[in-house]
């Protein structure tokens, strides 16, 4: 049992254990935090293989190339609820080059428990109806329009709010409501804190759907040999693609290799296997050739799944002297027409119950099933809506009481997670709004001007979870010749975690970052390092194990030096790239010049993640501010300033992390102003399913300031002190936007994205409400 | 995308003569809206995928920006690039250089031409999806009338089919006057912009008056009256690689101060370029001021018929229309308290 010590905040007594003693476990001879001065990691060492990408040279798996490789193609269905009356695929099959084709007649393989690969009952617009295999990919599209299917259509529900009514039709035939009742979670008593509240406030928000847009589609190339089966796929984990499918086809995990050199853009969406995946391996096996199956992008938009549309009613009680007393949290979110990921539709947790301090709170998740394509996790799942929601409601509150925002939340303040009753292992989010605040030039009041153009600031805080306990393997390989090389089984999503990893076993070797290599991306001879890398935990949770690995082989190295001169090992230091032996004469020596000396055989060792420290809740942090300029004539929202501060514990590599924190508000603004599907009201199809009309930020719309402000606590939890920036800045920034976008129009727009139809109605209805004055609506419900 | 034939006349009697020898087949020139379609299979009962396509890229006289007369000729093969810095448009034809800089990215207006530009078919959405059978290509509804119509539909003329015409070129063009000539069977002809695109009311399955085997081999521009100034503005859901949600072309003619003629061509609200005459008879024999502008803005958008959901484009467009007058005239834009009729900003 771990020795256990008290520790107090905020005036509560908790019990933690030390965190050196959770490093201590660490490795054969337990590891100490870093500290200060360290020599690479912290630097902005550029990403590594950075030039192939923007040259075009980086192989990804969507350019795998095999001989007599054959070409596969999905038809999807055109009805989001119909049954398959009759398939007939024989003119398919007849046409030149076609190879085979699957349907719900020949193919009975499951896709989960509630469906088969190919169901005769077809649940939403894009489910699978049929798969063609050709020799080459026209062939394959010609095939699909000659697989003639007889579609019995059934009545659909698309709507949630529809769904939920007492005769709306059914799609999972149990109820609409997935598991038949909300998701609930209570805090005290939210009647009561609403009762003794000064002032009670309710308002509604909605969000709209994300795609994550993928440069690289979703896809793979399938092939089997007698060694078993080999999968080139674009996917954030390789380990968990091999789990799955070997599980799926009960082959053993050692037959199947998947291999994914680089990834063009995961965002939550290649995590584990698709239905598409099982098409490809199964029509691989039935035509004995490798099968290549990427998405044509309209297709691209169902295989990634998406971010929900949701609901949010928020009801809150303050004081007037801004002490929050209850927030009450209905969400509703659609969870498409099965139970696979329904529970990334909405979810009982997170921000509201954790961002402030507030002693009764009542959240409510109801999750709806509707004739959709169910959700998937994208960057910041089920976060970054409650976010959305909760930031600006945090907002209004505030102008409820008349107060500034910021301050607000600071009257709020808490130190330590109010849900699981522990501190935080740090928390700097204070330091975030105080550095945040000043690079903008926050002030309240603010003043829009009264012209054509207004402007306003905006803010929101952060708060996203860390990663908690969970094992990884890294293994390093010193050669005679000083260089290191390290075996990593993940893939590279395109965050450049590699480079911050090897920056890590760098530093601990005390070796340049250029003698690293690595093997990675595939699951061939690599240690399971993480399943896939989601949650925003790549470097918090490898970095630990990698880390333990190089200390491994320092220890090695340091032995045989020791052997070597005779020395005692604990006389030996390496410092700054040098190896010091105390009390002698010998001149320090560098790792290389050691490795030359005293290693024959290359030194290996494969290092493990200690656990966290018992006792603590590990979060990443951040406070987002904008400021924006809106056309009251026109309706354009222009992002001018970002200001995003991040705690996000040790930074490893500055240029990386300072990508992340753009890339991530850049790729959250699209659906905060100008990104969302349309969806066809009577079929539930995606008319804009192409990166044309799907409108992704593009380079013109990037703000010309999004600054990120590293703020630099690094944490208790691991030893390295990092923790999680991969969603972060996708989870603050609508909310700071769409508070920036309210303080200069003086009225709210509730609903997203903040188009120019959106703010131009709003201020159109402002103007029409009986006794409205222009810039003085901030209360009114639009 | 589904296979097919490629031809390359080397002029344009050649051109003509393959297309007259070769029904359904059809013109490419820099490909970008024309192979979208193709790969996209956008097809219908009346509308076949063409199986030969007649590349007009390597007919050397349908290139290049020439003087003729007293007009310029811009050849059917002139990228948008060069007509967005082409230094006469620049200074003499301003709102068509910066409707031209205003197209797509700087990809498209490298490759798209201004033959392909007027001649490019519609983003309604259900005309370019698969699923959907529309008027367009031989179907019997428009499915935008009740269906998702917010952003690329029309608020006036709207019916039976409820599209707009995308082009940004075609109001700037129109604002000056300018003439289409094709080339047919039969031989040459020319006809005013205005009456190159069809109402959907004549015809719903294409948008510009071709007989079949015509091409338009150049846009003719007549040289404006002296003191005449004009400006392009455009509204789109991003800031850039997008269509108009709504897009003002003005070409004002001043004599001492006063308009002597006005053309107000709203781009992005109809099914074809739509002439704001209300708003040009409000600008026509007065001196333009702050108020004269918002009349005329008022008076462009007085006959709108929205649908369903996208009213917000009247505000958009009145907005446009007066920011578009105002850079045309020299105000300062944002300038607020100016000596003289400009008080307020434009
Ligand atoms: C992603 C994207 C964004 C765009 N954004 C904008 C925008 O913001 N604003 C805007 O106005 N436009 C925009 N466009 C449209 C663009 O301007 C046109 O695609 C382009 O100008 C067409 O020129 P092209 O030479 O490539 O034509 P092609 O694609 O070769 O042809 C287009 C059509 O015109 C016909 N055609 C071509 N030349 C002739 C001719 N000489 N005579 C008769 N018929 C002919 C073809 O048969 C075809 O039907 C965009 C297009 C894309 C693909």
């Amino acid at each position: 049992m771990p020795r256990m010590v008290e520790l107090e905040v905020d005036g509560q007594t908790y019990k933690v254990e030390p965190a050196e003693a959770a490093l201590k476990e660490a490795g054969k001879q337990g590891l100490e935090p870093w500290g200060e001065a360290l020599a690479v990691v912290g630097s902005a060492v550029p990403r590594r293989r950075g030039a192939e990408h923007v040259t075009g040279q980086a192989r990804y798996s969507s350019d795998v190339q095999l001989p007599g490789m054959l070409h596969a193609r999905l038809l999807l269905s055109p009805h989001a609820h119909a049954r398959v009356r009759r398939i007939d695929a024989s003119r398919a099959l007849a046409l030149p080059g076609v190879r085979a084709v699957l349907t719900c007649l020949n193919t009975d393989a499951a896709w989960d428990e509630e469906r088969r690969l190919f169901d005769h009952t077809l649940r939403y617009a894009g489910q699978e109806v049929a798969a063609v295999a050709a020799a080459d990919e026209e062939a394959a599209e010609e095939a699909l329009e000659l697989v003639d299917v007889e579609y019995e259509v059934l009545p659909a529900v698309l709507d949630p709010q529809a769904a939920l009514m007492a005769d709306a039709p059914q799609v999972r035939g149990e109820g609409n409501l997935y598991g038949g009742k909300p998701q609930v979670y209570r805090r005290g008593d939210v009647q009561r804190g609403l009762a003794s509240a000064e002032v009670v406030h309710t308002q509604v928000y909605r969000t709209s759907i994300q795609h994550h847009a993928c440069l690289e589609v979703h896809g793979c190339v399938a092939s089997w040999d007698a060694a078993g089966l080999t999968v080139w796929d674009s996917t954030q984990g390789v380990h968990l693609v091999r789990e799955e499918l070997a599980s799926r086809l009960k082959v053993p995990a050692t037959k199947v290799r998947v291999v994914a050199e680089q990834t063009g853009g995961g965002f939550g969406s290649k995590n584990g296997i698709g239905p598409y995946h099982l098409v490809a391996v199964l029509l691989a096996r039935q035509t004995g050739r490798p099968v290549r199956l990427f998405m044509p992008r309209a297709q691209e938009f169902i295989a990634s799944h998406h971010r929900p549309a949701t609901q949010h009613e928020l009801t809150g009680g303050v004081m007037r002297d801004g002490r929050l007393m209850a927030l009450v949290h209905r969400i509703i979110g659609q969870a498409g027409a099965y139970a696979e990921n329904a529970e990334l539709a909405a979810g009982a947790y997170g921000a509201t119950a954790e961002l402030y301090r507030c002693p009764n709170v009542l959240m409510e998740a109801w999750i709806v099933h509707t004739h959709t394509q169910s959700p998937g996790a994208c960057r910041g799942p089920v976060g970054t809506e409650v976010h959305l929601a909760l930031e600006q409601f945090i907002d209004e509150l505030a102008e409820q009481l008349a107060m500034d925002p910021l301050a607000f939340r600071v009257r709020n303040y808490v130190r330590a997670d109010q849900t699981r009753r522990r501190p935080y292992s740090s928390k700097a989010l204070d330091r975030c709004y105080e550095a945040g605040a000043r690079g903008l030039g926050w002030r309240w009041p603010q003043d829009p001007g009264h012209g054509r153009v207004r402007r306003g600031l905006g803010m929101s805080s952060i708060i996203w979870h860390g990663v908690q306990s969970e094992p990884s393997q890294a293994v390093a390989t010193l050669y005679a010749d000083g260089s290191l090389q390290l075996t990593l089984g993940l893939a590279l999503i395109g965050t450049g975690s590699e480079t911050a990893l090897v920056q890590v076993a760098a530093e601990e070797l005390g070796v340049s970052p250029d003698q690293v290599s690595l093997i990675i991306g595939d699951t061939r001879g690599t240690p399971y390092s993480i399943d896939s890398s989601y949650g925003s935990r790549t470097l918090a949770l490898v970095g630990p194990a990698v880390r333990a690995a190089a200390a491994e082989v320092k220890r090695q190295l340091l032995a045989r030096v020791a052997r070597g001169l005779g020395a005692e090992p604990e006389a030996l230091r390496l410092e700054a790239g040098q190896i010091v032996v105390r009390a002698r004469l010998e001149p320090p020596m560098s790792v290389a010049e050691a490795c030359r000396q005293f290693v024959s055989a290359p030194l290996m060792a494969t290092g493990r993640r200690s656990r966290n420290p018992r006792g603590y809740a590990h979060e990443s942090f951040g406070a987002h501010f904008v400021e924006v300029e809106v056309d009251t004539e026109t309706g354009a929202v222009r992002v001018l300033r970002a200001i995003c501060a991040h705690d996000s514990g040790r930074i490893i590599n500055r240029l990386l992390a300072e990508s992340q924190v753009q890339g991530g508000f850049v790729q959250a603004s699209g659906p905060a102003l100008c990104e969302e599907p349309w969806l066809d009201p009577a079929t539930g199809l995606q008319l804009n399913a192409n990166l044309h009309d799907y409108a992704v930020p593009t380079a013109l719309d990037v703000p010309d300031e999004v600054q990120a402000l590293l703020i630099e606590l690094p944490d208790l939890g691991n030893s390295i002190g990092a923790k999680g920036l991969g969603e972060p800045p996708h989870v603050g920034a609508g909310a700071a936007i769409a508070n920036a976008v309210a303080h200069a129009l003086g009225l709210r727009i509730r609903e997203y994205p903040l188009t120019r139809a959106r703010v131009l109605e709003a201020l159109r209805s402002a103007r029409e409400a009986p006794g409205a004055r222009e810039g003085q609506a901030s209360h009114e419900g639009i | 995308m589904k296979a097919f034939e490629l031809v390359s006349p080397r002029s344009v009697g050649d051109a003509v003569a393959l297309l007259a020898g070769k029904p359904g087949a059809g013109v490419l020139a820099g490909g970008t809206d024309l192979l979208g379609l193709q790969k996209d299979r956008v097809q219908g009962p009346s509308l076949p995928l063409p199986g030969v396509l007649v590349n007009l890229k390597r007919v050397p006289a349908l290139r290049g920006i020439v003087k003729e007369g007293e007009r310029i000729v811009l050849g059917a093969l002139t990228t948008l690039s060069q007509l967005a810095d082409d230094p006469l448009l620049r200074s003499r034809f301003t709102a068509v250089a910066e409707a031209a800089a205003e197209v797509g990215s700087p990809q498209l207006r490298n490759m798209g031409t201004l033959g392909g530009h007027l001649c490019q078919r519609p983003r309604c959405a259900y005309f370019r999806h698969r699923q959907f059978v529309c008027l367009k290509k031989g179907g019997d509804r428009c499915h935008a009338a009740e269906g998702e119509h917010r952003y690329y539909h029309a608020i006036f003329r709207g019916g039976p089919c409820h599209m707009v015409h995308p082009s940004d070129l075609a109001p700037a063009l129109q604002a000056f006057d300018a003439t289409v000539r094709v080339a047919g069977p039969p031989g040459e002809r020319e006809l005013p912009l205005a009456r190159f695109f069809r109402h959907p009311e004549e015809d719903p399955l294409r948008e510009v008056a071709l007989d079949p085997g015509e091409l338009v081999t150049a846009v003719l521009l007549p040289e404006p009256p002296p003191g005449t100034c004009s400006a392009f503005t455009k509204a789109r859901v991003r800031q850039g690689w997008q269509f108009a949600l709504a897009s003002v072309a003005v070409a004002i003619t001043l004599e001492q101060g006063e308009c002597r003629q006005a053309r107000v061509i709203l781009g992005g609200v109809a099914p074809t370029p739509y002439r704001a005459a209300g708003a040009e008879t409000v600008l026509e024999g007065v001196q333009p001021d702050e108020r004269v502008l918002a009349r005329a803005a008022d008076a462009a958008v007085e006959a709108a018929r929205p649908l369903r959901d996208n009213a917000y484009k009247i505000d958009l467009t009145r907005g446009l229309v007066r920011q578009a007058l105002g850079r045309a005239l020299g105000v300062p834009p944002g300038q607020v308290g100016l000596a003289g009729p400009w008080s307020g900003d434009v």
